[in-house]
């Protein structure tokens, strides 16, 4: 590697920071989900009640065995934060696959077939943007149970018309590209045309959008589960942590804290990925906004 | 062409709450049975047969549906499953605190986000760009009920000058309208800075720097006054996100409004209040959204060709 390279490698990592500073949290919290067993100190179910309440360890009771203290059973923070990452994640990775699978469908759709198709499917994009999104979630999820499952499921089903509005109309440039009248006028399918031709344009758009979502969908599934609505405790979430916070955040402000903490830095991890992804997919537009 | 544009904006805003009404109106047929909530578990079989009759339950779903959306129509959305009252009643009884909120919250968020943004603009690239850079990107990762729940913890508990939940006199509503305005402040501020930076490189600000004008007229008298509108546009149409922060900011404070109305009904499974109030929610932010598009599309006539 030349010293010319090495310049231009310095740049582009300056001109990247943000997104640099995002993958590196999005890094952390997915490496912390998967070595879950082998991170956290302690067994995040193991309760102590002589150890409950045990403030964190640079407070003066506290005990460099529970290094950010324990809960009101006494369950190690740290540990219980640590697994809780595997919900948030998982719910998220879950919850997008689902909308991005039905958005881009909707979106192609509707980009390459004008007429009939193009207005439902516009239509149910602007139904599904009308109501407001932590209602519908709320709503639906109660209807059909409070779950882990219900909960990705219902995430991602509400969270497509993102996917489908943002596809449909790059579709539509794309689709008069010279390229494409070229396929279609050497006869090949539409079928092909649409997933072959149309398709792996988009890629960048859906890892975009699919990045900002996660961290709209985990900020949302940690509500659910504030509220009871989401992932049933025993199991540690983010959002129940905080639920079970609360109840004493008169006198323990931390057991409310960190797990917030936990759910900014991995939203905001995403959507400074998310950002940079898109500068560096189109360097054009960068920092218009 | 603006009336047409109008008319077909008003077209759809109609279909989208029909689409509403009845999604929620087959949400709740799937969901639930009224006889089941509203009678006791020993009514005798003529009995519910006799209520099935008097409610309209036998009659086709499609006949049903008609019904609701006239009973809708009427601003009639049944009887409560908790507490047997109409839930006309509920809504209206919370109703003004969540008014008193939203406004609030809303004003903050204005005088918040629209000066910072502005300012942005105009010192690109400065410390102040900067930071609302910084404000935006936090205050977007940031989820807004734990943002509240930290509010409490300090102003309430650590420094004890503001109380912490319920409505009541002005202090009161300090601490669910800073929440609730900074939810909604990365939006807005986003908005007006990049709104004010596309007029600040318009040919005529070029044209009003070289004819030497002050630059306080420059910003205030020309471009500020051009910025301003597509951002009010864009903040109606943003409408959605402000009910989602109520509903949140609600829930964290005890705020006897619509959006805690709405957290309670759903986890208590009070399935007609939470149809009516996804319907009413709904139908506020459809009607903000045509107010936004007839706002911009009046201004900016490109608009009415997309």
């Amino acid at each position: 590697m030349g010293r010319r390279n090495i310049f231009i490698l310095f740049r582009s990592i300056g001109k990247y920071r943000f997104g640099i500073l995002g993958a590196f949290l999005t890094m952390i919290m997915i490496v912390s989900a998967l070595l879950a067993p082998f991170l956290s100190p302690l067994d995040p179910y193991d309760q102590d009640i002589s150890k409950r309440f045990t403030p964190p360890s640079w407070h003066e009771q506290g005990n460099m065995k529970y290094l950010l203290g324990t809960d009101h059973v006494g369950r190690d923070t740290l540990s219980r934060l640590i697994y809780g990452s595997r919900i948030s994640l998982s719910v998220g990775l879950f919850a997008v696959l689902i909308s991005a699978n039905i958005g881009i469908i909707f979106g192609l759709l509707a980009g390459y077939y004008s007429g009939f198709i193009d207005s439902m499917i516009s239509y149910l994009i602007d139904l599904m943007l009308s109501v407001p999104y932590i209602l519908l979630a709320m709503a639906l999820v109660a209807t059909f149970g409070a779950s882990y499952v219900n909960v990705f499921i219902v995430l991602g089903i509400t969270g497509w018309p993102l996917y489908a509005r943002v596809l449909r109309s790059e579709v539509l440039r794309i689709r008069e590209m010279e390229y494409i009248r070229a396929a279609r006028a050497l006869g090949m399918k539409k079928r092909r045309i649409i997933f072959l031709e149309i398709l792996p344009n988009l890629l960048n758009n859906i890892l975009v959008i699919g990045t900002i979502q996660t961290a709209q969908v985990i900020i949302a599934e940690s509500f659910l589960s504030f509220l009871g609505l989401g992932v049933q405790p025993p199991i540690p979430s983010w959002g129940g942590m905080l639920a079970e916070g609360r109840e004493n955040m008169l006198e323990m402000w931390w057991l409310a804290a960190f797990p917030g903490i936990a759910i900014f830095l991995t939203a905001l991890g995403m959507n400074l990925l998310g950002d940079g992804l898109r500068d560096f997919f189109d360097p054009f537009k960068k920092k218009q906004a | 062409m603006l009336r047409s544009f109008i008319i077909k904006k008003l077209f759809l805003a109609v279909l989208i709450a029909l689409g509403v009404i009845t999604g929620t109106f087959l949400l709740l047929y799937l969901s639930s049975d009224p006889v089941a909530t509203l009678l006791p578990a020993e009514a005798r079989a003529e009995d519910i047969e006799e209520f099935r009759k008097a409610m309209g339950l036998n009659d086709p779903l499609p006949v049903q549906l008609v019904r609701f959306i006239w009973q809708v129509m009427q601003f009639d959305f049944g009887t409560s499953y908790i507490n047997k009252l109409p839930v006309t009643k509920l809504i209206l009884e919370r109703l003004p605190a969540s008014l008193e909120l939203a406004a609030a919250g809303f004003l903050f968020y204005i005088c918040f986000s629209i000066p910072l943004g502005v300012l942005a603009a105009i010192k690109r690239f400065s410390f102040l760009d900067n930071l609302s850079t910084i404000i935006a990107v936090v205050g977007m990762a940031m989820p807004i009920y734990w943002y509240g729940i930290m509010l409490i913890i300090f102003f309430g508990v650590k420094l004890q000058i503001l109380p912490i939940s319920g409505r009541g006199d002005f202090t009161h509503l300090i601490l669910p309208m800073v929440t609730l305005g900074t939810f909604l402040a990365p939006v807005g501020m986003r908005l007006t800075r990049s709104a004010m930076i596309d007029v600040l490189n318009q040919d005529y600000i070029r044209t009003a720097r070289a004819k030497g004008l002050s630059l306080t007229s420059i910003y205030f008298k020309h471009a500020l006054k051009n910025a301003i509108l597509p951002v009010i546009s864009a903040v109606f149409v943003q409408m959605g996100l402000l009910l989602s922060g109520a509903v949140v900011t609600e829930t964290v404070y005890a705020w006897p409004g619509l959006g805690r109305l709405a957290a309670t009904a759903i986890i208590a499974g009070d399935y007609p209040l939470v149809r009516a109030l996804v319907i009413l929610f709904t139908l506020f932010v459809v009607t903000a959204n045509l107010i936004g598009d007839i706002i911009i599309s009046a201004l900016d006539p490109r608009i009415r060709l997309k």
